[in-house]
């Protein structure tokens, strides 16, 4: 089979899996309205604009979700004896990254998709905005490769799910002041050119921790 | 004792020696700062510990790559000595830092690039050494280890590029314009310098040997048993 054959059997997998358990998607999405409630809670009584710290309320929401999703994905994979299948089957070890990173990418788009809405209600901030939709997919995809990676070696180690955050948090500091600076940067209307700065950022990190995500996954999985 | 062993103890001594010459350096020699006075004497300590944290962080980056290209225990052993090393140095930076900006800017913390990304870098390491504790499998934690190693290395850069457009108001003492010290403050710096690269060297022979000894034990008691 090809690669791109192979990655899309493996997305549309997960996705059938996704389908009928409705897992990750139920978990990522209560999960980050919880998030944005309560630090709602913890902001209402000192921050006289909840306005401005919203941005950074959105990308906590996110990046918590997106942990929780990423450890019920690879942990999936786990408990079936899935990885070790197809691990025997001759499927390139490349492809299975591409395909568990795009499904990631896929679930944690799907619950930002309902949070936004509910946020904008929640907050009173319009995060409803075409031109959010870059920093959301540059953001949203340096965490899905990054933390497909973690997760795969997390899932397989003692402490399981516990050490995901801490491990794949610390590495996303710079991507999360980026996406956080420029989404306020959009919410103030400072337009698409006021942001460049932070967009390359982001555009930078994903590159680099992209193609180191995929060059490392192979030694992840190596038995 | 074998040669390596000698080797060890005279690198243990003159680490000693190199660093009561750099407490001298520092405290007596160097001349008192005109505006910070005394103050200023920390400097020789906390910017030795950090080039050494950093140098420590990048030896097991290296040691890291090395062993997925190579494999071989020595680069693992290597790699999870420095890490460890370069943690505790990182504290060492941290709270010498807090205690230079309390006295300078009057706050225990501030989100100065070179602070946080330490602070940043501290806790991917804090987590390498978790992984670590966390893994039973030999193999497999070396491998996991040193892929998490290369990817929090790989971020150092990065976090310093975000958080110096995000804020900064650390002094910036050697910038592309040279070195803006007093010569007797330079040699002094220096001499600290030299020790703590002296004690690092030896900490991480000593650390490393301490490993393979810990290999060798417990190979000899999977015999008897």
């Amino acid at each position: 089979m090809s690669f791109l054959r192979t990655t899309w059997a493996l997305v549309a997998k997960d996705l059938a899996v996704e389908r009928r358990t409705r897992e990750s998607l139920n978990v990522m999405f209560i999960f980050s309205v919880m998030v944005v409630v309560i630090l709602n809670f913890a902001f209402e009584l000192r921050v006289e604009n909840v306005g401005q710290v919203a941005p950074g309320a959105l990308w906590v929401a996110f990046a918590f979700a997106g942990v929780l999703g990423l450890n019920r994905s690879l942990a999936r994979e786990r408990e079936n004896g899935c990885l070790e299948g197809l691990m025997l089957a001759p499927v390139d070890r490349n492809a299975i990254f591409v395909a568990k990173a795009a499904a990631n990418l896929l679930f944690m788009a799907g619950a930002e998709a309902i949070v936004l809405p509910l946020f904008t209600v929640l907050f009173g901030v319009n995060v409803l905005r075409p031109d959010l939709l870059i920093v959301l997919l540059l953001g949203t995809l340096g965490l899905a490769a990054v933390g497909t990676l973690l997760a795969a070696l997390a899932v397989h180690t003692r402490a399981r799910d516990v050490l995901l955050p801490i491990l794949l948090l610390p590495v996303s500091v710079p991507l999360l002041i980026a996406a956080a600076k420029a989404t306020g940067g959009l919410l103030d209307g400072a337009g698409l050119a006021g942001v460049a700065g932070w967009l390359q950022l982001l555009g930078v990190y994903d590159a680099v921790f992209v193609a180191v995500s995929y060059l490392l996954f192979e030694y992840v999985l190596e038995e | 004792m074998k040669t390596r062993e000698w080797a060890g103890l005279a690198l243990t001594g003159l680490s000693a020696l190199a660093m009561m010459a750099a407490i001298y350096a520092a405290l007596v020699y160097a001349p008192t700062e005109r505006v910070m006075g005394a103050l200023q004497r920390i400097f020789y300590f906390h910017v030795p510990v950090a080039v050494v944290a950093f140098l420590s962080f990048g030896v097991s980056f290296v040691a890291s790559i090395g062993y997925l290209a190579r494999g071989g225990r020595r680069w693992d052993q290597v790699a999870y000595a420095a890490a460890e090393i370069g943690e505790v140095f990182a504290s060492l930076v941290i709270l010498t830092g807090m205690m230079w900006a309390r006295a300078a800017w009057n706050t225990w913390w501030t989100w100065d690039p070179r602070l946080t990304t330490t602070l940043v870098l501290w806790l991917i390491y804090a987590g390498y050494l978790i992984l670590r504790g966390s893994v039973e499998d030999e193999i497999r934690r070396a491998r996991y280890s040193a892929v998490v190693a290369i990817l929090g290395f790989l971020d150092v850069p990065v976090v310093f590029m975000a958080i110096r457009w995000w804020r900064t108001i650390h002094p910036v003492v050697f910038d592309s314009s040279g070195v803006n010290l007093e010569p007797a403050m330079l040699s002094a710096f220096l001499i600290s310098l030299a020790a703590f690269v002296i004690l690092y060297v030896a900490l991480l022979l000593a650390r490393v040997r301490q490993e393979s000894l810990a290999d060798e034990v417990e190979f000899l008691r999977r015999r008897v048993q």
